[in-house]
């Protein structure tokens, strides 16, 4: 993609219900932006695919998508509860990335 | 096999803190540029940088560039030239001022200079007594510099190329570089990008280790597309390791948890440090720590169902001093050691943290190398510039002091970008034309990928790679144990030259981009280890158990014989190391003549 420009890879379609969205274009991109610049996000985000190897829920690929747009350091103080959450949404999607 | 032609005068691979500084000095000179970077820029690793950049403005105190000079040359434990050591020390004030220019905000003064503090390593007057030479902006220094650098790049119209990932280095049969082959993540497209000046600024390689400090996107790939092109390594040998990583996970805990208390102790809860270093004990310095944490861990007293890492205790602190004075460290041991360290000690281990060596470029960014006929050591390769931690400028030398790198992202990320501007001026107006036959070596990997069957594991060969670094080619290096370990990094290759993808899909085809950065570790991982066993000294960070000594070699270095740089080529499918001496003369100023390394 070129910065700036529309991203073209098809996202789930929300209204499609709780459809799994399965292994494929739109995880792999999702999975490619778990790639962090800190070393704690890289790892709660392995453990996190680890466990969804299968396949997401479409709310929680839509989560998902929101939670890698933030910058690094706000996710982290996120998750370690020194920023609040920026949105009750995303509440139970960190709850799951925290999970040992 | 044809494939589409992007052309540019020039291009950079790395959107970090180097590859930033470089574009904006060539978008500011109006040429056509184009930054080609894995993740979005503010997500390159630069941002995990805390600490701070160095310079001798002298705000608090007196300071001077001669003086942070001394320090980076006694750091280097002399390795380092002394030539770009001047230049960069002196234009760090410069460097640094500009980017407050661009928006960076650094911590103030009450009167509104910069605030500075002290940083180990840094000196004043000659290595007297600490000085206050980091600025910070609080303690997301790196994370601030790149979007200050982000943004004026953007205003000066820089180019991004943003998750498109540089495949190999293309060189015609001059040794003229000519652009890079590419794969654009998102539709799985392959271009060429064609330019009269390439730049790499691709970071570290820090995950060829197992133990590591650094995310998962450093796979120096800059590191194996030159060295794939024909271009050496220098000085891979040289590996920073920070003592106090998350035993098994590598996330770092910051110096500033010994500063307030923290005990380092072994299995039977001795406080160790104090056999080691009777004054700093627990603050002695980063390598004085880790080899006396390995020598606890390989004389039997390591702790653990393997023995094999050391705690680090907090448990005595105050925990409302935990919480208000170590942010962050109480969570990065639940998830990461799964201890509660108000009431548990962390499990740690010296962790591979930062790469002294690679690419060999002057102080003027271009990447040098020894001539064919071996007249010259350190003759330019036309149109190749590289800066940033895959570049060996060499600042760093033997041992890398805090807060330097980041400098010399800006010093000579600078340089490489006002070098490159200054080719381009003599430069023919056309592109020089393309062999064919180094882009079609470049798709050949590619489609080797694609119909490879029976191969082996990516993750498994990784993990292979990754333990045989850390075991053969640690903190603390044993003659038999690396000789081992060449061997066993020649088998690992071999299983990766055979890696095999069951998806090969096109679009953000993960783990097609995941064996393609492991042909890329595989070389940095070689380098390393083939020129470890070769240097039979200790120095900086390279220690061996067999150096002697004595008087003439003080701490087992051994400068009749070794001051010199490594330089490790590819050749084939074997490899050969080469030497070229350091630069001893500095710029301006009289040569900071060897001494013992002491602090
Ligand atoms: C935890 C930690 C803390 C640190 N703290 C400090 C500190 O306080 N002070 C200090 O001076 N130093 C510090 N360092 C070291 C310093 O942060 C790094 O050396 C420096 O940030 C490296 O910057 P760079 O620009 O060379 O590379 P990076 O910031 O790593 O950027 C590399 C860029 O290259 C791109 N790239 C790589 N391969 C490809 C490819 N094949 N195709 C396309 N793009 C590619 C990436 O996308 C990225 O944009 C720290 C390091 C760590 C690990």
């Amino acid at each position: 993609m070129i910065a700036g420009s529309e991203q073209t890879t098809a996202r789930p379609d929300a209204s499609a219900g709780q459809r799994p969205v399965p292994p494929g274009p739109h995880l792999g991109r999702l999975r490619w932006h778990s790639r962090r610049a800190l070393l704690e996000l890289d790892l709660l985000f392995e453990r996190f695919w680890r466990r969804n190897e299968q396949g997401l829920d479409i709310e929680q690929a839509i989560l998902l998508e929101e939670l890698l747009e933030l910058e690094d350091h706000e996710l982290w103080d996120m998750l370690c509860g020194r920023l609040e959450i920026g949105d009750s949404r995303w509440r139970g999607l960190m709850q799951q990335l925290l999970e040992v | 096999m044809t494939i589409p032609i992007r052309k540019f005068d020039a291009i950079i691979v790395g959107a970090g803190g180097a590859g930033l500084r470089a574009a904006i000095q060539l978008s500011e000179a109006g040429l056509k540029t184009a930054v080609l970077t894995k993740v979005f820029p503010t997500r390159s690793h630069t941002v995990a940088a805390q600490g701070g950049v160095a310079a001798s403005l002298g705000n608090s105190e007196e300071d001077h560039w001669h003086w942070h000079m001394y320090d980076t040359v006694k750091g280097s434990d002399w390795l380092g030239d002394q030539d770009a050591i001047e230049f960069m020390c002196r234009e760090a004030n410069e460097v640094v001022v500009e980017l407050e220019h661009y928006g960076m905000p650094f911590d103030r003064l009450d009167n509104g200079r910069i605030y500075q503090r002290p940083f180990g390593g840094h000196m004043s007057n000659f290595g007297e007594k600490p000085v206050r030479r980091s600025c910070a902006a609080a303690d997301r220094t790196g994370h601030a510099m790149l979007h200050a650098m982000y943004q004026r790049n953007i205003k000066v119209n820089t180019q991004f190329f943003v998750e498109w990932m540089a495949l190999d280095l293309i060189r015609d049969a001059e040794g003229e570089v000519l652009g890079v082959t590419a794969m654009d993540m998102e539709t799985g497209e392959v271009a060429m990008f064609h330019a009269k000046a390439t730049i790499f600024a691709t970071g570290g390689a820090g995950r060829i280790y197992y133990s590591s400090t650094n995310a998962f996107i450093n796979t120096g790939d800059g590191l194996g597309m030159a060295a794939r092109a024909g271009i050496p390594l220098e000085d891979m040998e040289f590996w920073q390791f920070h003592p106090t990583g998350v035993a098994g996970a590598g996330v770092l805990i910051t110096e500033g948890v010994r500063g307030e208390g923290g005990i380092l102790r072994n299995s039977s809860g001795e406080r160790f440090m104090e056999r080691y270093a009777p004054n700093a004990k627990d603050l002695a310095s980063r390598d004085v720590v880790s080899r006396a944490m390995v020598t606890e861990i390989n004389e039997g007293r390591g702790c653990g169902p393997e023995r094999d890492f050391v705690l680090l205790d907090i448990t005595h602190l105050d925990p409302k001093t935990i919480m208000q004075r170590l942010p962050g460290i109480r969570e990065i041991a639940i998830q990461f050691a799964g201890v509660d360290c108000i009431k548990d000690p962390i499990p740690v281990v010296p962790t591979c943290h930062y790469q002294m060596g690679g690419i060999p470029t002057n102080y003027l960014g271009q990447v040098v190398m020894p001539t064919s006929s071996g007249s010259q050591t350190n003759a330019p390769v036309p149109g190749f510039y590289a800066a940033g931690e895959c570049a060996c400028a060499s600042v760093h030398g033997a041992n890398r002091l805090g807060t330097n790198s980041l400098l010399d992202l800006l010093v000579f990320g600078k340089s490489a970008g006002a070098s490159a501007v200054e080719y381009l001026k003599q430069a023919p107006r056309a592109h020089k034309p393309l062999p064919q036959e180094a882009i079609d070596r470049s798709l050949a990997r590619l489609d080797r990928l694609n119909t490879q069957k029976d191969g082996a594991s990516v993750h498994e060969s990784r993990l292979a790679m990754q333990r045989a670094m850390q075991n053969h080619c640690g903190v603390f290096r044993f003659s038999d144990k690396l000789k081992q370990g060449v061997e066993r990094i020649v088998d690992i290759e071999r299983q990766i030259a055979a890696t095999e993808i069951q998806d090969k899909s096109q679009v953000f085809n993960t783990a097609r981009l995941e064996a393609l950065e492991l042909d890329n570790m595989i070389e940095v991982a070689k380098a390393t280890m083939v020129s470890a066993e070769a240097r039979k000294e200790s120095r900086g960070a390279h220690v061996r158990d067999d150096a002697i000594d004595s008087a003439e070699r003080p701490n087992g270095r051994d400068d009749k014989n070794w001051l010199k740089h490594s330089l490790w080529f590819k050749d084939g499918n074997g490899n050969r190391l080469e030497y070229k001496p350091v630069v001893m003369s500095p710029l301006t100023v009289e040569t900071i003549e060897l001494k013992t390394r002491a602090y």
